[in-house]
């Protein structure tokens, strides 16, 4: 019987403890956790009477920032007049007396009897005192819903500068000697009622920070514009829809197969719209929020292709001349004899060597005669640096003036290394007495040459000169190639032919 | 003796359910849903179609303001 109820007990006993024991456990793991009510609660108990809000007024302009004042509701003060000093410090809470800031009264102050606001430079002070026979506290709701007291102060605009923009808006002093006036017209001296160490705490929020501008791009027309962004040495990468206030951006607006570029607009969607210069290189700086508009139409005129001579074919073709669209492909064929083999395509108008390829495909940018060139057997092919101007160019009316083009091809041996490729320009008359001043950094008539290129390694390159006046104005280009030899010199090369477009 | 069998198999129980029950029964606190914060950015097609180029050739294509501007 002592045996049954011993084990009854302890029986009894274990069936308490495996209740409780959970229970305790859970208890303990929940403290660790203090809920987000408890926390709440003591904020509250703990809030500030006052606190020095600000906020980005434009998504786009950092520098302009709305100021208020934060009032406990708990202590439902009501404030007919008010003064108080703000200061503007640089991100590190130093003043810059070159800026001259200004401010712009809250709208809801507007029916205020006295409204007064004067900027010290010197100290970066603005002083602000306004007057009513009403209560100017706004009663609000927050973005969660609770209730919140504003005394509405103004707008603050920062003049940009280029460096160092970055600002906050503090109170000068501790309490920025806020005074208000309530309704009972009893006076309220911050710094009195609460003491000389107290301090309206201010949210200190950093403004002036770079700013992500929208990039807008509308195409008419077939054809493709990409935006890149460029840095300082001249890197480039592919832009978003987004640029950085201030970054450098170029165009490059390509044309599809059978169209030409005829317009290029910039418009500024923050400022009504209004055109924005671009310059003939396709560059701008971010500067708004920006749309691009491209225009591309259809080009009528077609390019013929021909080659000559035995063992010649253009792909596709019967004839050995055939007809192309703008920019369409075409591919020539050469097919050597028994006894021979093949060296090189040559341009039959100007001489020069075009491809070392027997099946060569380029796209079409102007009519070309070719003619492939053998050699026997046992002759080796020898490859030679060379650079080719089509001819003639093409000229197009652009944004109101005129766009001239000139493309061109090179070819390089193995061994030998790009540097750059392009064509020289001038408004000069050229002929086989002044030619040998053609070339970069010469020349000609007192005039010096100019010398354009464009970056990449694709065979084919095309430069555009934009903005080209009406009325006759004469722009001679010649190609030229620059390249590092076997030997790691710097050697150039020119095509043997110039092409001449004159604007109407 | 019966009675003293069936106490202490009890007994075994409970230990039994007690250790089960103590390994098993913490309660984890809610872990918080996550939500979508990814939103759809659809950026709008840039380019032109480019219809009937069964082939496409690079072209490395430069713009110039005209030097000799006045």
């Amino acid at each position: 019987m002592k045996k049954m109820r011993l084990t009854t007990l302890l029986l009894a006993a274990i069936l308490s403890v495996s209740c409780v024991a959970p229970a305790v456990t859970y208890a303990a793991e929940v403290e660790d956790q203090p809920t987000t009510e408890v926390t709440e609660q003591s904020t509250e108990k703990q809030r500030a009477p006052y606190m020095l809000y600000t906020e980005q007024v434009d998504l786009y302009d950092a520098n302009k920032v709305r100021v208020w004042m934060d009032l406990d509701p708990a202590k439902a003060e009501s404030i007919a007049s008010y003064q108080i000093k703000l200061m503007v410090q640089d991100g590190e809470g130093s003043i810059d007396p070159s800026r001259d800031v200004t401010i712009e009264l809250d709208p809801a102050l507007e029916d205020a009897q006295i409204k007064e606001t004067s900027f010290d430079k010197d100290t970066q002070t603005m002083s602000i005192y306004v007057a009513s026979n009403k209560n100017l506290v706004q009663f609000e709701k927050d973005a969660k819903g609770k209730f919140i007291n504003k005394l509405p102060i103004g707008v603050i605009s920062v003049p940009k500068k280029a460096e160092g923009n970055a600002f906050k808006i503090v109170l000068s002093d501790k309490t920025g000697d806020f005074t208000t006036v309530g309704l009972n017209m009893q006076t309220n001296d911050v710094s009195e009622t609460y003491g000389a160490e107290f301090t309206i705490p201010v949210d200190g929020v950093v403004y002036g920070g770079p700013v992500e501008l929208p990039l807008g791009i509308k195409i008419e027309g077939k054809g493709t514009v990409t935006a890149y962004v460029v840095d300082s040495e001249g890197n480039e990468t592919k832009a978003t829809d987004k640029v950085q206030e201030g970054d450098s951006v170029r165009l490059a607006a390509i044309p599809a197969q059978g169209y030409r570029l005829t317009e290029l607009v910039l418009t500024d969607s923050l400022n009504n719209d209004t055109e924005v210069a671009l310059s003939g290189d396709f560059k701008f700086t971010m500067s708004s929020v920006i749309g691009v508009k491209a225009k591309f139409e259809v080009v009528e005129d077609k390019y013929s292709v021909e080659v000559v001579g035995q063992g010649a074919s253009i792909l596709g073709m019967k004839e050995q001349k055939a007809e192309f669209k703008a920019r369409e492909v075409a591919t020539v064929l050469a097919k050597a004899s028994a006894d021979q083999k093949f060296s090189h395509w040559k341009n039959e108008l100007t001489g020069d060597v075009v491809s070392y390829k027997s099946n060569y495909s380029f796209s079409v940018t102007s009519s070309i005669k070719l003619s492939p060139v053998f050699v026997k057997n046992t002759d080796p092919v020898q490859v030679e640096p060379t650079v080719m101007l089509n001819t003639p160019g093409t000229m197009a009316p652009f944004s109101g003036k005129y766009r001239l083009s000139y493309s061109g091809t090179f070819s390089l041996p193995g061994d030998c290394k790009l540097v750059q490729r392009g064509v020289v320009l001038t408004n000069q008359a050229i002929d086989e007495s002044n030619v040998e001043n053609f070339v970069k950094d010469g020349t000609i008539n007192g005039v010096k040459v100019a010398t354009c290129a464009v970056s990449g390694t694709s065979a084919q390159f095309i430069i555009n000169v934009n903005n080209v006046k009406a009325g006759g104005q004469s722009r001679t280009a010649r190609a030229f190639l620059t390249y590092l030899d076997g030997n790691g010199e710097t050697q150039t090369v020119y095509s043997q032919n110039w092409v001449e477009l004159v604007t109407p | 003796m019966k009675k003293l069998r069936i106490l202490s198999l009890c007994l075994a129980l409970s230990l039994t359910v007690c250790l089960f029950a103590g390994c098993t029964d913490k309660k984890t606190p809610d872990q918080p849903e996550k939500g979508d914060n990814v939103s759809d950015v659809t950026q709008g097609d840039q380019s032109g179609t480019l219809e009937g180029q069964d082939q496409e050739i690079e072209i490395d294509e430069g713009n110039v303001q005209d030097p000799f501007a006045e």
